[in-house]
């Protein structure tokens, strides 16, 4: 689904990304953890266009297109989504509104109906009881607007519900969560899990794979992953700190 | 220079209209007439040395040749045009239509639905009524251009709403501008509206003029006086034709326990200057004052909003935002007086505004004189252009960068516009605001 080869990015003539490699097939649940300022988020947002990052060498392939050349949007209508760290709050722009929108722009790509106000609130009802986060915040706010950090994490979560994605990047959706809302977060991401699907956790710490079980985990360091492996990676991680690791790479 | 254009510009106009007042006997109010028209000789029309017109192309505006229109009584085309935007309306039954400030008797519909009467300016000066010497021409500021319209005001509506008058019903007034043909005109619509005590109204007012290769001036002049424990809910749409200069004053004058709301829309004109007066006279009189101003092509537009706290517990709020696009120029200028008697004064002013282009261009200027104590004020003012993190966020849910702005834009202007009923008039709103920004 996705393949990623010898990726080199760069922000503000700093290199961040030093040659990524990183294949990923429908079904699988990849994690990528790594001390700060390893190059995890530059990584998420190469991923989905973000202006200000150049990559200077490299390719990544989706489905076996190029996606280099596109604007985020046209990435977001192959059907990569990205799940922000930040979520950006935006006042004026009711949140339902926004969904709406969204879904919509995805059927005109893929040349199904648009729906209305009226049909997309019946979509929106079930996604958020599919989630268990049934609040009237998601539909009466702005976007993110006065959410709490648990809200904002969730909202991101509804958005991939609603958007459904082939493959969804979820940069570190755990930061800033108490254990009730990081399973809260954690459930929902489970409901949308499934063997067409795949998912790219980044992240710090490995408390969200004690509660989202993945196939791959890689470590990485410096703008490079130093070593993959699988569910017992985190564990392993744990008991010896990132620093040992790479001393032994 | 522009002195001797605006001297010109003022002597044209006034030598005209006084032989006009000697061929037509008929014609209202001259008294009142002749003595603006000499006070306006005596004070000189406004130049660009004063802070109010700084930025304004004065000179331009003077060497336009206006005319004051020779016939007064409508024709087929402009019966027409006005139905047509009456019907653009039907969605608020009531209605008052006005072509260059006459009330069109076929076209106005408001005894039936609401029982309030109106009444034109010469109707109400012959029956010379209290009311009218006591109210017309006491409230208005006497400026240049407020004494041309005392001087040149033909028609004209007066309502007059008796106490304890609540229409549930919204009122609708139109002022549907239509210039001559032949020669740029200058139009003086003029409005004088008393709500009793405890009188309640809703009213919509638009001004709207025919898009047509001739320019026009209007320069409307309304005041507005309500009662104690009056309200009124105002929504003021300026929506000129796109070649129009119009310049317009409201003063409002609010007893005991009066409410007033404004929502004030600005986007019609090439030139376009609103005033807004609101003299809080009586104890627990309150003022909320929205506004949006958007303005796209070369634009250019000059809020002036003056809140006069004269008794004491009294409280304005003053919300305004603008939105600008292409070369368009905007002004907002809001002033909170405080008197030295006007003790527990709340008052509060917000300007925000979006930069569409690089250039756009706004002027903001609170200003605040504040003569008594134990007072609250609050002040605030912003200039920005759309986030680029927001317009990313947008874009990786799938929505392009054009959608993005126009989301985000409409974001911005839709928390004044939602302030206003009926859920119609919001999307007409909509409309017209994304269609000036060039974003429809």
């Amino acid at each position: 689904m996705l393949k990623i080869i010898k990726l080199r990015a760069k922000v503000e003539d700093q290199e961040v990304l030093k040659g990524i490699d990183l294949e990923i097939l429908p079904g699988q649940i990849h994690a990528i953890m790594g001390p700060n300022g390893s190059g995890k988020s530059t990584l998420s947002k190469v991923l989905v266009g973000h202006p200000d990052y150049q990559v200077t060498d490299g390719e990544i392939l989706f489905e076996g297109e190029n996606i280099l050349e596109l604007d985020p949007e046209d990435r977001a209508k192959l059907g990569i989504f990205l799940g922000f760290q930040y979520p950006v709050e935006v006042s004026g722009v009711n949140n339902a509104d926004f969904l709406r929108l969204a879904y919509n722009a995805k059927q005109v790509a893929l040349g199904e109906p648009e729906l209305d106000p009226f049909d997309f609130n019946e979509l929106l009802e079930k996604k958020l009881k599919l989630l268990d986060i049934y609040n009237e915040i998601y539909t009466e706010r702005s976007v993110n607007d006065g959410f709490s950090g648990g809200e904002k994490k969730r909202n991101e979560i509804l958005q991939m519900a609603i958007l459904e994605p082939k493959l969804a990047i979820l940069d570190e959706i755990d930061s800033g969560l108490d254990i009730d809302a990081l399973r809260a977060v954690a459930y929902g991401i489970n409901k949308l899990v499934s063997l067409e699907k795949a998912l790219l956790l980044i992240t710090h710490y490995h408390r969200l794979l004690e509660h989202i079980t993945p196939t791959h985990v890689h470590i990485m360091y410096q703008g490079k992953i130093i070593r993959s492996g699988g569910k017992e990676l985190p564990l392993i991680l744990e008991q010896t700190g990132y620093q040992e690791l790479v001393s032994t790479n | 220079m522009s002195n001797t254009s605006s001297g010109q510009f003022l002597a044209e106009l006034i030598t005209e209209r006084l032989i006009k007042s000697q061929a037509a006997q008929s014609s209202i109010l001259e008294d009142l007439a002749r003595d603006a028209l000499n006070n306006a000789i005596d004070l000189g029309m406004p130049d660009n040395q004063l802070e109010e017109w700084k930025y304004v192309d004065l000179p331009e505006l003077y060497r336009l040749d206006l005319k004051p229109l020779e016939k007064l009584d409508f024709n087929d085309h402009g019966i027409q045009l006005m139905q047509k935007e009456s019907e653009l309306y039907q969605f608020v039954p009531a209605q008052i239509n006005l072509i260059n400030g006459q009330i069109v008797p076929g076209l106005s519909k408001v005894s039936d639905h609401l029982g309030i009467h109106h009444h034109s300016l010469t109707e109400v000066y012959q029956a010379k009524t209290a009311f009218f010497e006591s109210h017309f021409n006491r409230l208005a500021e006497k400026s240049a251009f407020n004494l041309l319209n005392t001087g040149f005001c033909e028609g004209g509506l007066v309502l007059d709403l008796p106490p304890h008058h609540d229409p549930k019903e919204i009122l609708l007034i139109q002022n549907y501008s239509i210039p001559d043909s032949a020669s740029s005109s200058l139009l003086s619509p003029r409005l004088l509206l008393r709500l009793g005590a405890n009188a309640h109204l809703k009213l919509v007012l638009v001004l709207n003029g025919e898009e047509c290769p001739r320019t026009y001036l209007n320069n409307l002049l309304g005041e507005i006086y309500l009662s104690p424990n009056s309200s009124l809910e105002l929504t003021l749409i300026q929506n000129e034709a796109s070649r129009a200069y119009h310049l317009s004053e409201f003063s409002f004058a609010l007893e005991e326990e009066a409410n007033l709301k404004i929502n004030h829309f600005c986007l019609g004109g090439a030139f376009s200057k609103s005033k807004i007066m609101v003299d809080l006279r009586g104890k627990h009189a309150q003022a909320e004052l929205n506004g949006l101003y958007a303005l796209g092509g070369s634009a250019h537009s000059h809020n002036q909003i003056a809140v006069n706290h004269i008794a004491p517990h009294t409280l304005s709020k003053q919300f305004y935002k603008g939105v600008l696009s292409g070369t368009a120029r905007g002004e907002f200028t809001g002033t909170i007086n405080v008197a030295k008697e006007a003790l527990k004064t709340d008052a509060s002013q917000l300007n925000q505004n979006l930069l569409l282009s690089e250039k756009a261009h706004i002027d903001t200027r609170p200003q605040l004189q504040i003569s008594a104590d134990d007072v609250k004020c609050g002040h605030g003012a912003s200039i920005g252009q759309l986030a680029e993190e927001q317009i990313f966020y947008f874009q990786t849910r799938g929505l392009s960068r054009a959608d993005a702005q126009k989301i985000l834009t409409f974001g911005f202007a839709e928390e004044i516009i939602e302030k206003v009923h009926p859920p119609e008039l919001i999307a007409k709103l909509n409309n017209f605001v994304m269609n000036n920004l060039g974003l429809s």
